[in-house]
């Protein structure tokens, strides 16, 4: 789940995997905005399978955050 | 036989709103703006009415298509946001272009609302015989925002396209895919106005009723899923290679999304949402009759017509541009 999860990241903002770690954060380290985290969203649930509410989304900050979401589901 | 677009129009207001002139009244940038959104400017009304708007682009595409306007036989206005609540602003637009005998109706279905227009038309032109129709987007949605909301006032403009449609021998309006959703979480409103008689208590009546409120990431969501979704059901109905895409004309990162996902290059997606913003059910016809103007829209073409808003609603069609390149 989690090599899915980057993989699908790293094509949206063409970055490599291995760049990808849990401590980035989306917007100050990745420079995504909040239409990017939109975006990304959008992809996950459709690669993945799965669905988000926005309330949970509103505390993902990191990398480390997300994954710790899709987990938990 | 097919059903065509022969002829096209648009009119806007005169006033010119820059990100500048909304800087003044909401807490917002020109940077914040053109990032988010792609837009630099948008058209408000302010001492025209929709009705004028509507009726000139209709006159405009009616001399394109070098008719007889009493030959027009349906007239279908695409909008929410008509001067009257009755009439209909079709009716409205009959009137002023004085054609004596025609169905007039307008269709509500938010942004989607002009491709839901063209389908209806089609339906009904093949079902009542009828030969010619006039099909209006058009929508004065900047008397239902709330200016202090920099989160939906920056978005929006005033507009109207037209075109007309007509029966013939070439194909015209190829596959049509239409949808809708129910707006379960309420992401894209506008409330009317609730009844003022003595024995209705109004005393909870929300005050900013009127005003559009929207759920902005929500909807973003919501679009980037069903442009996606409407230009793959397109290539499959219709089996071909969309050449190039007029969306409607909400976000430009909405477009620039459906561009990546569909590997449709971004050039062949039509973008004039900078000048004129997000005119609801007229961008398509606004942006068809530009694209066809500027020389981006050549005869032959194949294209699709890409849609998604309040409703939920979201669709699109093909067609094959039939009119002579534009000198
Ligand atoms: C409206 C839209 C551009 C907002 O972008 P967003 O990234 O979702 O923005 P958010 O609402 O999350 O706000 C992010 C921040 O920017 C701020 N912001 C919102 N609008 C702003 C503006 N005009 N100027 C400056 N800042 C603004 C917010 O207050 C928020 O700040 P905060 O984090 O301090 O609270 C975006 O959601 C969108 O385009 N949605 C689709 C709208 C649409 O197409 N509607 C019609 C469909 S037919």
């Amino acid at each position: 789940m989690k090599e899915k999860l980057l993989a699908i990241l790293a094509e949206q903002i063409d970055m490599n995997v291995s760049e990808l770690t849990d401590d980035k954060r989306f917007i100050e380290d990745l420079d995504m905005d909040s239409l990017d985290m939109v975006e990304m969203t959008v992809e996950l649930e459709q690669e993945l399978d799965c669905t988000f509410e926005q309330e949970d989304l509103e505390g993902i900050k990191t990398i480390g955050d997300l994954i710790g979401l899709i987990e938990k589901d | 036989m097919g059903i065509s677009i022969i002829g096209c129009g648009h009119k806007m207001p005169k006033f010119v709103a820059t990100n500048k002139h909304l800087e003044e009244i909401v807490d917002t940038s020109n940077e914040w703006i053109i990032k988010r959104t792609g837009i630099k400017q948008r058209r408000l009304i302010t001492d025209e009415t929709l009705t004028e708007l509507a009726t000139q682009s209709s006159k405009d595409a009616i001399d394109i298509a070098q008719i007889d306007k009493q030959d027009i036989g349906l007239v279908i206005a695409a909008t929410f946001t008509s001067d009257t609540s009755t009439p209909a602003l079709a009716s409205n637009v009959q009137k002023e272009l004085g054609i004596e005998r025609a169905i007039p109706m307008d269709l509500s279905a938010g942004c989607t609302g002009f491709i839901y227009a063209l389908a209806t038309a089609k339906s009904l032109m093949e079902s009542l015989d009828i030969e010619t129709a006039l099909v209006i987007g058009a929508d004065y949605i900047s008397k239902y925002l709330d200016w202090e909301d920099r989160k939906t006032c920056v978005l929006f403009g005033d507009g109207s396209g037209a075109v007309v449609l007509k029966r013939g021998e070439q194909k015209g309006i190829g596959s049509i895919y239409l949808n809708g959703k129910p707006d379960v979480e309420e992401v894209l409103v506008i409330n009317d106005k609730q009844a003022t008689h003595p024995w209705r208590d109004a005393k909870h009546d929300d005050k900013r009723i009127h005003k559009l409120a929207m759920k902005g990431a929500e909807v973003y969501e919501f679009a980037c899923g069903a442009i996606v979704e409407t230009i793959n059901k397109l290539k499959e109905m219709s089996g071909s290679q969309i050449k190039k895409i007029i969306p409607h004309q909400a976000n430009g990162r909405i477009i620039r999304y459906a561009s990546i996902k569909s590997k449709i290059p971004l050039d062949n997606f039509y973008i004039n949402i900078q000048k004129y913003a997000n005119t609801s059910a007229a961008t398509l016809p606004i942006a068809i009759d530009e694209a066809w103007k500027e020389g981006w829209l050549k005869k032959g073409d194949q294209i699709a017509l890409v849609g998604f808003g309040a409703g939920l609603t979201w669709g699109g069609m093909t067609i094959e541009w039939n009119l002579p390149n534009f000198v």
